[in-house]
């Protein structure tokens, strides 16, 4: 198992190098550079236009400054932003915090509704239970989250029961820690509804599935011949073979932990990193970009690896398999 | 881009430009100020005030402002600020010497309380006002003026304004002559020299140990602590919370007072919120938790109908002073353009027939939902400074755009109606404007409408920021393009767009030399009009100038939005200024009722 870890964490490398060197290529070969961008307005002459563009390294060829830039990633580090000239590693850690709370929240809720309503309504299938989930699901697959973040800002603002977004009130450096920890709740509570909305519409289609097709097998008729009660066949047979899938999903879904709510972090103002990146993408803030989507790279690899182990722990076939 | 000192002009691109900088009150009920009547911290005693700048308001000291900017800044560094996501805020820290009043257009004083000229209006002398002092408390010198003209002259430093103040190769002089008067050595005339000076006066005794250390272009980041950031505005940063909010705290020191001897700023604070989408902005405004905003056209009918039972106040300040063009590409060094239609484009017959063809009150009424009007100078109406008076609108007449047409040889029509040249090319062209403006689009979709009824075909195509940029600066990769500027007082701030030499020069940027004799005119009345200091013949120089675009139409100017924006009742001396694009710019007069 080790071994295994080793390996993949190895494999990982070229990987990196890989995926980071074909978002260099597309950022330097789409149109428009940061300093055009951000020094757009006629006042500033080409040669201040010139003058920045080599104190960033900009006029280096883009081979040479891949290179550069994969040396300091090497070496953790990852340079700095050219917007506000600070370091890109602490402007994106600064966000993280922002962006876990969030995601975890909403994940918490996606998952610990989607697993119990799946269940439920493969066990029930084409009950009244089954029809609600189901159109509850593809309401969550087929409207987009950002424009339920949309209906949810305007349903606070109808009601006045939640704030208009972001994520602390005005006055939350004068609160004391239980109501800075309430303040922030009554921020979550709308974007932790939305992602969580949406994410569990898929989830809960996988689970329903998955889980009927298991309950179709011979060892789980066997297992009601044999008397077992109908919760124990599910729970502890059928779920647990039905279960595969979703951990494949779980993996998946940690790679989305820092980027999976850029759309809803900016329609509902939450500090996040999507809102970050995505500044950054538009004002061709490279080495910004390059340090979020190394960032976000990793965390897809590691989520697979991690939903592989978790697969290898839940699933003795593959243990042996290996 | 545009709000920088007194300089250039900005390509206005998206509708946020129009909420750039919003502004707002307080919540309700949050606020704990203290009551009428509860003493107020005074760092300045009555008789130090006798120098300070009067302005005629009146109000009570206390309260908050908050109010919502789309975008983090990116530098708490005013010389490096260069986008006004950092210039709106900093704009409330930091002050030059004069500047102009957005209602009078009259120059003020700001730092400095008065200022003289020689007869040859080369040398300027400026008294800088009497105990103004650093929001630390250090006093405001000579020195800090002087210190502040090294930065600019400073070539590592990219600030725009060292090439505004350098003439013919030579940077202007400036000296101290006591601790309170600086004194400016032209080597020729500045027409608008008060226009150009105001630069950002910066703080010595903070900066200079950075500044000779080589680390200016490192200082005063997002990471410094607020309490560095020390200056002479309104307000100074207390609290930035990235990606949430900017909050400000009073500067006990600042150098305005109300007419009845009030210390200003009365709010003794605010808070800025950072709200990237502009739905929310709205969103936030009509729940309270901000008081005041920039209201796009699309919205105007909403917050206008709610003004009375949502408690605030809607107000349409006028025309912006910006202009939307439809340009045509005469560049020769793009090769995409075919030559006949390089030739079309070349031709002022074609250029007026298209201008007498687009009905611009329909795009009043379509793109602009009635709110703007049509416009015929790239010089505002309200400019009442230097707009020509004399200049007709260029009025709906198809019978004689089809007559200016066929004088240039385009009559004949092929079975779509579609005109053909003599070589049986058909007259069409593609229109590039950027995405994301459903005002461009609606004015792109009524120029396709209007100019196929004369028989030219256009193609709509919208390109993203960067891109477009890339063509109007690099490839110069279009036929047609209909995009917006950003305007101020003084025409001179459109040189870059309307000399031949200049980057901004829509059709064909950096001529190498005046390509067609209007444009040389035109290079002329900018450059005589640069060194003159008399205004009546500035102004007269400028009507010739509009008086030529008028006829020639390289740009052809179509609509301007009206600036709006709604405020709540909350507060008062809110006086939203088409001018000033920013609610806040005159945030220190702000008062709770």
């Amino acid at each position: 198992m080790l071994r295994f870890i080793i390996k993949r964490l190895l494999t990982m490398i070229p990987l990196l190098v890989g995926i980071s060197f074909l978002c260099f290529l597309i950022l330097r070969l789409s149109p428009g550079d940061f300093v055009q961008s951000l020094y757009s307005g006629d006042q500033f002459s080409d040669e201040i236009r010139k003058q920045v563009t080599h104190e960033f390294g900009l006029d280096k060829p883009w081979p040479v400054q891949y290179l550069l830039w994969l040396g300091n990633a090497a070496r953790l580090n990852f340079g700095i932003s050219l917007s506000t000239r600070q370091p890109v590693a602490g402007m994106l850690w600064e966000r993280m915090g922002n962006t876990l709370i969030l995601s975890l929240c909403s994940m918490v809720l996606a998952w610990g509704m989607a697993i119990p309503l799946g269940i439920m309504s493969a066990v029930k299938r084409n009950s009244i239970i089954d029809r609600l989930c189901s159109l509850m699901a593809f309401t969550g697959i087929s409207v987009p989250a950002f424009f339920l973040a949309l209906l949810a800002m305007l349903f606070a603002q109808k009601t006045g029961w939640f704030p208009i977004g972001g994520m602390h009130s005005n006055d939350y450096e004068d609160l004391d820690s239980r109501h800075r920890i309430l303040d922030m709740i009554h921020h979550l509570v709308l974007p932790t509804l939305v992602l969580g909305f949406a994410g569990c519409a898929g989830i809960m289609r996988q689970m329903r599935g998955s889980l009927l097709d298991t309950l179709r097998d011979n060892y789980v008729i066997a297992a009601r011949a044999r008397g077992l009660s109908e919760t124990k066949t599910v729970v502890k047979h059928a779920v647990r073979n039905a279960i595969n899938p979703l951990i494949t999903l779980f993996g998946f879904s940690l790679a989305g932990l820092l980027s999976g709510a850029a759309l809803v972090e900016n329609v509902m103002t939450w500090p996040g990193l999507g809102r970050l990146i995505l500044e950054s993408v538009q004002s061709k803030d490279i080495y910004m970009v390059m340090g979020a989507f190394t960032m976000g790279a990793t965390m897809l690899m590691l989520g697979n690896l991690l939903s592989d182990i978790l697969l290898a722990v839940s699933d003795p076939r593959i243990r042996m398999g290996k | 881009m545009q709000k920088k000192a007194l300089t250039g002009i900005g390509l206005l691109v998206g509708g946020a430009a129009i909420i750039g900088t919003a502004l707002t009150g307080c919540g309700g009920g949050k606020n704990d100020g203290k009551k009428d009547g509860a003493a107020r911290e005074n760092k300045v005693s009555e008789a130090d005030m006798a120098d300070f700048l009067k302005r005629n308001i009146t109000g009570k000291p206390g309260g908050k402002f908050n109010d919502a900017t789309i975008a983090d800044p990116k530098t708490f560094n005013v010389m490096l600020a260069s986008e006004t996501s950092s210039t709106d805020i900093l704009g409330l820290v930091f002050d030059g010497l004069v500047a102009r009043d957005p209602e009078t257009l009259e120059f003020e004083g700001d730092l400095a309380s008065s200022w003289t000229s020689s007869d040859d209006k080369k040398t300027w002398t400026f008294k800088l006002r009497k105990n103004v002092k650093w929001s630390d408390g250090q006093p405001l010198t000579a020195d800090d003026v002087i210190f502040s003209y090294d930065l600019v002259f400073d070539k590592t430093i990219p600030t725009p304004v060292r090439d505004i103040l350098t003439i013919n190769g030579k940077p202007i002089g400036y000296r101290k002559v006591d601790d309170l008067t600086v004194e400016f050595k032209l080597p020729a005339t500045i027409g608008p020299f008060l226009d150009v000076i105001g630069v950002s006066i910066l703080p010595k005794h903070k900066l200079e140990a950075a500044w000779k250390s080589g680390q200016f272009n490192n200082t005063w980041s997002l990471n410094t602590k607020p309490e560095e950031i020390v200056g002479t505005g309104p307000f100074t940063i207390s609290r930035y919370t990235p990606g949430q909010s900017i909050a400000f705290k009073r500067n006990l020191y600042h150098w305005r007072v109300s007419q009845d001897g009030k210390q200003l700023p009365l709010l003794d604070g605010g808070t800025t919120q950072i709200v990237p989408d502009l739905n929310a902005v709205i969103l936030k405004f009509k729940s309270k938790e901000t008081d005041y905003t920039g209201v796009r056209p699309q919205d105007w009918p909403d917050i206008q109908s709610k003004a009375s039972s949502g408690g605030y106040t809607a107000v349409n300040a006028g025309p912006a002073w910006g202009f939307t063009y439809l340009g045509f590409n005469v560049n020769p060094a793009n090769k995409n353009v075919p030559d006949y239609k390089r030739a079309w484009f070349s031709k002022k017959e074609f250029r007026q027939a298209v201008s007498f063809a687009l009905n611009r009150d329909n795009m009043v009424t379509t793109a602009l939902r009635g709110i703007g009007r049509p416009i015929n100078s790239p010089i505002s109406s309200a400019n009442k400074i230097f707009y020509n008076q004399d200049l007709k609108p260029y009025a709906l007449d198809a019978a004689k755009a089809t007559a200016l047409l066929a004088s240039i040889g385009l009559k004949n029509k092929n079975a779509e109606g579609v005109l053909t040249d003599d070589q049986g090319h058909l007259v069409e062209f593609t229109l590039m404007t950027n995405t994301g403006n459903n005002v461009n689009l609606a004015l792109c979709t009524a120029i396709q409408e209007d100019l196929h009824k004369i028989g030219i075909k256009v193609t709509i195509n919208p390109v993203e920021f960067n891109s477009l940029v890339e063509r109007m600066r690099k490839t110069f990769d279009w036929e047609a393009n209909l995009l917006g500027f950003t305007g101020g007082v003084d025409p001179h701030n459109g040189r870059n767009i309307w000399m031949s030499s200049g980057m901004s020069h829509v059709w064909y940027p950096k001529e190498p030399k005046a390509a067609t004799a209007w444009e040389a005119e035109i290079d002329k009345i900018f450059d005589d009009a640069a060194v003159e200091t008399d205004q009546a013949k500035r102004k007269a120089l400028y009507d010739k100038f509009q008086a030529i675009v008028y006829d020639q139409q390289p740009l052809i100017f179509l609509v301007t939005q009206d600036y709006l924006s709604a405020y709540s009742n909350r507060l008062t001396n809110v006086r939203p200024n088409a001018l000033a694009r920013a609610m806040k710019w005159n945030v220190y007069e702000f008062s709770e009722k």
